[in-house]
């Protein structure tokens, strides 16, 4: 039985940070793909070529046919077509975990410059607060490394990736019907040296493997399916995201609103996270006005950078596609709440 | 057989990677381990048996096979993986060297135990030279031992005891050709990431 846990141990990761539906090609692949050929198909192939019988004694004969039959057996292919359909996944996977891990290095740069410039200042109440904010900040993000938010390039790299998986599922299957049509058939007759003439040869277990050749077909073509509800499903939000943005006034424009921002920051991944808003918005007035310069100009430094990378959409308050990324601090509970799927 | 170590080797090495190394790991789990666990080793499983000589005499296959594969392909596929793979010894050992001492001393060495920094980088160079010297080796010793990745389907063999020029016919050798095209392919793309990593490194 070969050993997919390679390939698996990947996928899991992509499992967290896919959408639902996303999920659920996930599963069916696992399960209905990777699973299925590593135990039953391999072994009804596993005698494919000892038990491929052709009516001659001409030695090299049965060789060369079944070489002729086929070129790349049945379970190579699914091997290949496998690996090849769940390549983009990984590949946006990869770009999830370096976006994660560029978000990480800038809030620690920031939280470094941060302590250090109040260090400096001689703010004694900032001092002693604010290192608890900016750990509370930290921690946010550690925590909810685990979910990431489908924006901008991430967006953008999670589409490519479900368009190139179409177009490999699309070849795939189109390449299995060159090769082999639907059915493998009985009876196959080859001519080609050294076969001394036309030579009927029988290929072993053709019904079952035609079983398994219909499954794992409709398998593909229900792979198919999911990549393009979801597709679907990701334009139609798009779409409707658009639609409601152009209809309502967006509340996120104005600099220095830290209080109503929290669920628009939240969409994004370049502001700073509502925890440490929420900090800075506590009962203590003094608080606020201590420092409110500072974060107000922070503020728009983070809007410059977010529209310099989100080119096309603006923040709104509608739910991301997946998971928002910040899990709450006790707090903090209603404002990093994250739309569950 | 077992590749479990390999695997615990390099998703350690992942750690003190640059982000090319973590796809070139990824690269070499999937593209390389994956397909040659699953696909590949059943594709030559059975070579000797189904390798056919046009002859009666007894020992004329056995010996016209061992003249035409010297080493089997997925044998000498198993050697690349390891063989590539084992640089990365260089820099666990280095890591582990590093915690001993830190340990010892008790106290922090270097700045930051994920910045690689000083003798780390230079280990890491070593081993990226290394793999990607191992992988030109091993490209070029398949194609000096089987004439240019090409698999054919029949081969004309004299060596004793066959009496004459012999016909000899190889199993699957369009599927052996297949597989062996895409392990050249891989390999050329493991030989990119690893010097696209090295001038990255370099020019950094």
């Amino acid at each position: 039985m070969g050993d997919w846990s390679f390939l698996g141990e990947f996928l899991e990761e992509v499992h967290k940070h896919s959408t639902v539906v996303g999920k659920v090609w996930l599963t069916v692949l696992f399960i209905f793909r990777m699973l299925v050929l590593g135990t039953a198909a391999e072994s009804s192939w596993g005698d494919e070529q000892s038990d491929f019988m052709c009516d001659t004694q001409q030695p090299g004969c049965e060789n060369v046919c079944y070489d002729k039959a086929f070129p790349i057996s049945h379970v190579r292919f699914w091997v290949l077509q496998i690996i090849f359909v769940s390549t983009p996944s990984l590949v946006y996977m990869g770009h999830a975990m370096h976006t994660v891990r560029m978000e990480e290095k800038r809030k620690m740069k920031e939280a470094e410059i941060e302590a250090r410039e109040m260090k400096s200042s001689g703010d004694t109440y900032y001092q002693q607060k604010c290192p608890v904010a900016e750990k509370a900040e930290l921690s946010c993000w550690d925590e909810s490394g685990g979910k990431i938010i489908l924006r901008g390039s991430l967006l953008n790299t999670y589409v490519y990736s479900i368009l190139i998986r179409t177009a490999m599922e699309v070849a795939f299957i189109v390449g299995q019907y060159i090769l082999y049509g639907i059915f493998l058939e009985t009876l196959y007759i080859c001519q080609r040296a050294p076969c001394p003439h036309p030579v009927n040869c029988y290929v072993s277990r053709p019904t079952e493997k035609n079983v398994f050749i219909v499954f794992m077909l409709a398998v593909a073509v229900l792979s198919l399916f999911l990549s393009l509800a979801e597709l679907y499903h990701l334009g139609w939000k798009k779409a409707k995201e658009r639609c409601s943005r152009s209809y309502k006034p967006s509340p996120s424009t104005a600099p220095g609103r830290l209080e109503s921002a929290p669920q628009v920051e939240r969409a994004q991944m370049y502001t700073p996270p509502p925890d440490f808003n929420q900090c800075l918005s506590s009962p203590n007035g003094k608080f606020i006005s201590s420092f409110s310069n500072k974060t107000a100009s922070q503020q728009n430094t983070a809007n410059f950078a977010t529209e310099r990378v989100h080119s096309q959409e603006d923040a709104t308050g509608e739910g991301p596609f997946i998971k928002s990324s910040y899990v709450e601090s006790p707090e903090v509970a209603n404002e990093c709440a994250a739309p569950a799927f | 057989m077992s590749w479990g170590f390999l695997r615990h080797l390099l998703s350690g090495v992942n750690k003190y990677s640059t982000g090319i190394g973590r796809i070139w790991v990824a690269v070499v789990f999937i593209f390389r381990l994956l397909v040659y666990v699953v696909a590949a080793e059943n594709i030559w499983k059975y070579e000797h048996d189904e390798f056919e000589c046009n002859i009666q005499q007894p020992g004329c296959e056995n010996v016209c096979f061992d003249h035409f594969f010297p080493v089997s392909h997925i044998r000498l596929w198993a050697l690349q993986l390891i063989v590539v793979s084992t640089p990365s010894l260089l820099v666990v050992f280095h890591v582990a060297y590093r915690e001993n001492r830190e340990k010892r001393h008790n106290q922090k060495l270097y700045k930051s135990p994920r910045e690689i920094d000083g003798g780390l980088l230079c280990t890491y160079l070593i081993s990226l030279i290394l793999k990607t010297g191992f992988e030109i080796v091993f490209l070029v010793l398949f194609y000096k031992l089987y004439n240019g990745f090409k698999v054919p389907h029949l081969v004309k063999c004299d060596v004793r005891p066959c009496p004459n020029t012999v016909d000899c016919y190889i199993s699957k050798p369009t599927e052996k050709m297949i597989f062996l095209y895409f392990l050249v392919a891989t390999s050329c793309l493991c030989v990119v990431l690893n010097l696209s990593e090295l001038s990255y490194l370099i020019f950094k």
